[in-house]
């Protein structure tokens, strides 16, 4: 049985990710409310609110690692019952290996599966390529800056080759000029792959300017306020009038003047 | 710490000093020698007990090493059986608690009853005192891994020994590297304590002679000689940190604990 999602660019295919009624509570506080979300197979989702919404906890439950109070969620039609390397998580706080080298830590899912040396030497040789990491193979997690370790985290995750990328502020701690280079190469990894993405990111421009659908959460307990579908064609031109158009709506939804002093938020918008 | 010739000039040059005014303050103040002998007869007595000393530092350091090589082995062991193992916890763990608010050197006089007179009741006074420290830095290296370490394991099905051998472990060395450095050095004093009590070879043993005929400077010369053990000690430790544990930042911090 196929069902079809109806789904914006990038997320015809059948449903991948669907959940019910999803509770999270944590003793008596409930982080996340009756949540019910279906995401389309090659579907790009972006999650953005307020901090503290429930964001992160989402992400884990559906990467397995949190059993959720009560609702379901359903991953290929299985029940999600536990963690998987095809569901793969990059958190919030990077989580390098610190006994580990930058290389070490992005080869760990390839050592796992037992690759040879030489496959193991080329694919994470093409990924430290890839996030601009080659000059810091050797460098341990203590040694490399904040930017640097979330690339890293990226590139453990992308070693594996999973067919959901679950990204908790991926690009978080990045200068602009770096983030907007990772964001193409997220896109660009996207559009090549058909991995389904759903990014939690603080940045509405970037949720914008990545995703198919943004969902707008509200403040804890966490509830879907909002579904903003972006239907721009991609590559899409960051500065466009109508993503500083969706901006202004997200923004206003979650609560935040799109004004800052009589500077109207939108035209500052850059492009590259 | 580098080994540079800079480093070196400054402490040297200081200590040097030190000597020196060592030396002139017992003359012009005419302390006598069974108080404060002046450097020079610490030298003396230095060159013409060369190989007394020799005899008894090999001792000594057979005591304290062995007592802190049975407490590094039984420590770590012990401390994965705590973390591990709930049984263990709940049983023999309140026990180690209580063992430890004791003061250990207290045990010489019954070691010596229940082991005797040689170097085996030494060795049990130096691994008391160093089995504490091994055991908690390594609980505490083994238990705090941050969380999502974990996750990822469990992302990765690792299985339990990978765990422990890829996280828990590494994780814990750090920790259980400070917990070696105060080992060691406690067990260097443990084994002197126990000297004390009773032996008839040792350096503890030789600094108690050297009081009863009043021979200040041996007395002195002995102490520095422990200080060196201690030291030689610690930087073999170092070094084979430095060589195991290149990644940690934190090391550096937990050695300013010490
Ligand atoms: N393991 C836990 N035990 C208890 N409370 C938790 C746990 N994990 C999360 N919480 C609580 O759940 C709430 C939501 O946390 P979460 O990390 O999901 O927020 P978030 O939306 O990701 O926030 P941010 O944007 O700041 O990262 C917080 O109030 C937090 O204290
Ligand atoms: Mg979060």
């Amino acid at each position: 049985m196929e069902i079809r999602v109806k789904s914006q660019l990038g997320g015809d295919g059948p449903e991948k990710i669907v959940v019910e009624k999803l509770v999270q509570s944590f003793d008596a506080l409930t982080v996340i409310d009756r949540i019910s979300l279906k995401v389309a197979e090659g579907e790009f989702l972006a999650i953005v609110g307020p901090s503290g919404c429930g964001k992160s906890t989402l992400l884990r439950v559906l990467a397995g690692l949190v059993k959720p109070t009560a609702g379901r969620v359903r991953i290929d039609g299985k029940d999600v019952n536990g963690p998987n390397r095809r569901h793969s998580l990059v958190f919030q706080e990077h989580a390098l290996f610190p006994w580990r080298t930058v290389f070490q830590n992005v080869a760990l899912g390839l050592e796992i599966e037992r690759q040879s040396h030489e496959q193991i030497r080329q694919r994470v040789t093409e990924l430290l390529a890839l996030v601009g990491l080659d000059q810091f193979p050797g460098y341990y997690p203590h040694q490399l800056s904040g930017g640097m370790r979330q690339r890293a985290a990226l590139a453990r995750v992308l070693a594996v080759d999973p067919d959901v990328l679950l990204l908790d502020e991926p690009f978080g701690a990045l200068d602009a000029m770096t983030r907007l280079t990772l964001q193409d190469e997220l896109l660009r990894i996207f559009l090549n792959s058909g991995k389904t993405v759903i990014l939690v990111t603080h940045d509405v421009e970037e949720a914008l300017f990545l995703a198919d659908r943004v969902i707008i959460m509200s403040t804890v307990p966490g509830r879907i306020r909002e579904v903003i579908p972006v239907t721009e064609k991609r590559p899409r031109d960051r500065g466009s009038a109508n993503l500083a158009g969706l901006k202004r709506t997200v923004l206003g939804i979650l609560g935040l003047e799109p004004v800052i002093g009589n500077v109207r938020v939108p035209e500052t918008n850059f492009s590259i | 710490m580098k080994f540079s010739l800079k480093n070196i000039a400054e402490p040297a040059l200081f200590f040097l000093a030190l000597l020196a005014l060592w030396e002139i303050l017992v003359k012009v103040v005419g302390v006598p020698a069974f108080i404060l002998p002046p450097p020079r007869d610490l030298y003396t007595s230095f060159t013409a007990k060369f190989f007394i000393l020799g005899h008894h530092s090999l001792i000594t350091f057979t005591e304290a090493v062995g007592g802190f090589a049975l407490s590094f082995v039984l420590g770590v062991g012990f401390a994965v059986g705590v973390v591990y193992s709930r049984h263990l916890q709940n049983t023999i763990y309140p026990l180690i608690v209580i063992l430890y608010a004791m003061p250990k050197s207290a045990f010489a006089p019954l070691m010596v009853i229940w082991i005797g007179y040689g170097l085996f009741s030494k060795i049990a006074i130096a691994f008391l005192v160093a089995f504490f420290p091994i055991v908690v830095n390594t609980v505490v290296g083994l238990k705090e891994v941050e969380p999502e370490l974990l996750d990822l394991a469990r992302i990765n099905r690792g299985s339990a020994w990978g765990v422990f051998k890829k996280i828990r472990l590494p994780n814990s060395l750090p920790y259980m590297f400070a917990g070696i450095k105060v080992a060691l050095v406690l067990s260097v004093t443990g084994a002197i304590v126990a000297e004390f009590v009773a032996a008839n070879e040792g350096l503890g043993y030789l600094v108690l002679q050297a009081n009863y005929s009043l021979d200040t400077a041996f007395a002195l010369v002995i102490l520095l000689i422990l200080a060196l053990l201690s030291l030689a000690l610690f930087v073999v430790v170092d070094v084979v940190q430095k060589k195991m544990v290149p990644w940690s930042a934190e090391v550096r911090q937990l050695e300013g604990s010490f």
